[in-house]
């Protein structure tokens, strides 16, 4: 009951913030009847009477189905054990999308490779160290020279 | 008969046989990468056709187009990407195969029905033009209005368990659809004075965030995958009685695919989304759907496919592109110096004649490629888990910085991703979101265009005959689903009470 109150919750929350912005969205003279607001002020209704809903679903169908809460089954890792560990990935790829304007896309590709593997629980090796430089590369050819994207290069030059 | 001995000398006279073969097999690796979208694949490919002889150099584009569309389904399917938007409804249960360890049938099924839908599409396309054509030019913003609503209408059956949910879901991708300016005025809105939201956020950042940067956050904390055996790492085509089995919702996606790819900005991926609904309604494995059903891949796989070929007819018939691809198409043709429209098929036959033989060499191609290349697909998704989600993620800042050579771009994926993991956690359903993305500007802009028609009276969606069937048909959509689940509500009760009774 208590994830979906707070389901319920975050959903008010992003409601009454979405409701918020978009009543301050300024109205163009070209603007139709139903205006730029119009739509976005209805859907942030929506979304806020359907997390009341879920709300008084949660509190009450307990009570009325006498059904416990659904717990965690063996194996399954722990709700702070899991926010961890994905908080570590989110965390490499945010360091990839600060480091690559400096380092260029093929030596910031070597280190995600590196350090997504590390994190997953590869030692640090002559294998891992190949196989990093031999996937950058492998990227670097498909993305660069074949497609011809222009990846973030060294120093940004 | 005369066309037929035409596109008989052409194959053997012209390198029609090699622009149809080396742009399948270019648009397969286009598409199987997320990001690169199919319009980027035959946009990179244009240049080429400059030099070509008009009916070779429309059908390496056509032909790219083809093997994009089909491309998108491969990551879908094996690492839970979809790398094209149209793919997205083929995530939900390839993706479960491949978890069970049925990666490679899932395979086999997605490239036997893309095969199958490209085919018939081909066959609507030479047969039908004329007619869909038609169908085509009576589609108005009401009726596109009503055509996003009936998308819409099926997260009633798309929910899951909880329809609140599926609800939320996608109120919550409507919301995101109104990132950017505004469809009438041109004001922006939720952009905060950010530049790179002013064009909105496009559906596949949010699906790569959705569907793949969520799992990737969610499976560094789960144990090692299962190794898997050899046979399950091969590709298997579906045996006699599963391709019966699915028989019925390849017809589905086929005729959802014809009827959606003749309308210009509907796309592929209203209609596999739709005829996997439609497949999960008329089945008799509807428990399986979502949990690794054969026939949720057959049916969105059917449609898209059968698209890439129905697209063509509002772009050779009167010159409107309904998508970036058909508008690069369009682009190849006058280049050329050949103006769509129906003189089209009277002045430049040879072209026409050409193009549709083009594509049918192109389909049967795209079996052969994927016999060759879906084998090393399946054997790269089973290295070390450890290495492949790193190579998973490098693929994804990859393919995502393409789209518009933007790393807020990957941060904002990265962030979606975030919220996938909350979204999965709160057991809020993914897909309502990525309809509510997909439809929300389509539905606001033909609305409100509507109105602007009528001068702000609704009854014009009524007063449309076209848009009054849709709306109806939504309308029963939404009906039959909640009886639906009003009855296995019921149904649960009893049974439960039943246990009970009984101790």
């Amino acid at each position: 009951m208590v994830r979906q109150l707070t389901c319920s919750a975050i959903l008010l929350l992003i409601a009454a913030g979405y409701y918020s912005v978009a009543s301050q969205i300024t109205r163009s003279a070209l603007a139709d009847e139903i205006g730029p607001a119009g739509l976005p002020v209805v859907y942030a209704l929506v979304l806020a009477t359907v997390a009341l809903a879920l709300a008084a679903k949660a509190v009450f169908r307990p009570l009325l189905l006498r059904t416990a809460d659904a717990t965690a089954s063996a194996g399954e890792p722990t709700l702070g054990f899991l926010l961890r560990r994905a908080g570590g990935v989110f965390a490499i790829g945010v360091g990839y999308v600060l480091i690559v304007p400096l380092t260029g896309y093929f030596l910031t590709l070597i280190m995600v490779i590196a350090a997504m593997a590390l994190y997953q629980g590869e030692r640090i090796s002559a294998r891992l160290a190949t196989i990093a430089v031999a996937g950058a590369a492998s990227f670097w050819l498909l993305f660069v020279q074949l497609l011809g994207i222009p990846m973030p290069s060294l120093w940004g030059a | 008969m005369e066309s037929l001995l035409l596109g008989l000398t052409l194959l053997v006279t012209t390198p029609l046989v090699l622009a149809a073969v080396g742009g399948v097999s270019w648009g397969v690796l286009g598409g199987a990468l997320p990001g690169i979208s199919p319009s980027i694949t035959m946009a990179l490919v244009l240049p080429l056709t400059y030099g070509m002889e008009p009916g070779s150099a429309i059908v390496l584009l056509a032909a790219t187009y083809v093997g994009a569309e089909y491309g998108g389904s491969i990551p879908a399917i094996l690492i839970n990407t979809p790398g094209t938007n149209a793919a997205a409804a083929t995530v939900l249960d390839g993706y479960a195969m491949q978890r069970q360890g049925r990666g490679g049938e899932a395979l086999g099924i997605s490239l036997y029905s893309g095969v199958l839908g490209g085919l018939f599409g081909l066959t609507m396309l030479v047969v039908l033009t004329e007619p869909l054509a038609r169908v085509a030019l009576a589609f108005t913003p009401m009726a596109y209005f009503a055509l996003g609503i009936l998308g819409l209408s099926i997260i009633a059956s798309l929910s899951g368990e909880s329809l609140l949910k599926g609800l939320a879901s996608g109120v919550l991708g409507l919301m995101v659809a109104t990132v950017g300016s505004d469809p009438v005025s041109g004001v922006p809105r939720f952009v905060f004075g950010r530049p790179e939201l002013l064009d909105g956020i496009a559906p596949i950042l949010i699906m790569v965030g959705l569907f793949a940067v969520s799992e990737l956050y969610q499976q560094a904390s789960a144990a090692e995958w299962r190794k898997t055996a050899g046979a399950e790492t091969r590709l298997r085509f579906p045996d006699g009685a599963l391709r019966r089995r699915l028989i019925k919702p390849q017809i589905l996606g086929a005729t959802i695919g014809t009827l959606e790819g003749v309308m210009p900005g509907a796309g592929g991926t209203i209609a596999s989304f739709m005829s996997y609904n439609e497949a999960r309604r008329w089945s008799r494995h509807k428990e399986e759907f979502g949990h690794g059903s054969p026939e949720g891949v057959a049916a969105p796989e059917t449609a898209n496919n059968t698209v890439a070929a129905t697209a063509l007819v509002p772009v050779l018939s009167f010159g409107i592109p309904g998508s970036n691809s058909a508008a690069i198409l369009l682009g190849g043709l006058l280049v050329h110096g050949l103006i769509p429209g129906p003189r089209l098929f009277e002045e430049n036959a040879d072209v026409v004649v050409a193009l549709y033989t083009g594509l049918f060499v192109a389909n049967l191609s795209l079996l052969f490629i994927g016999l060759l290349i879906l084998p090393v697909c399946l054997w790269l998704v089973n290295r070390p888990k450890a290495y492949l989600m790193a190579f998973i993620y490098a693929l994804i800042f990859s393919g995502v910085y393409s789209i518009d050579h933007s790393l807020f771009d990957v941060a904002l994926v990265l962030v979606v991703g975030v919220a996938g993991v909350f979204m999965r956690l709160a057991g809020l359903p993914m897909l309502p979101a990525v309809l509510g993305v997909v439809l929300g500007y389509m539905i606001e802009s033909n609305y409100r265009r509507s109105l602007v028609l009528s001068g702000g009276d609704h009854g014009i969606f009524i007063e449309d005959a076209i848009a009054l069937g849709l709306l109806s048909t939504a309308m029963l959509f939404i009906a039959g689903s909640l009886t639906t689940r009003a009855y296995l509500f019921v149904r649960r009760r009893r049974r439960q009470s039943e246990r009970a009774a009984d101790g």
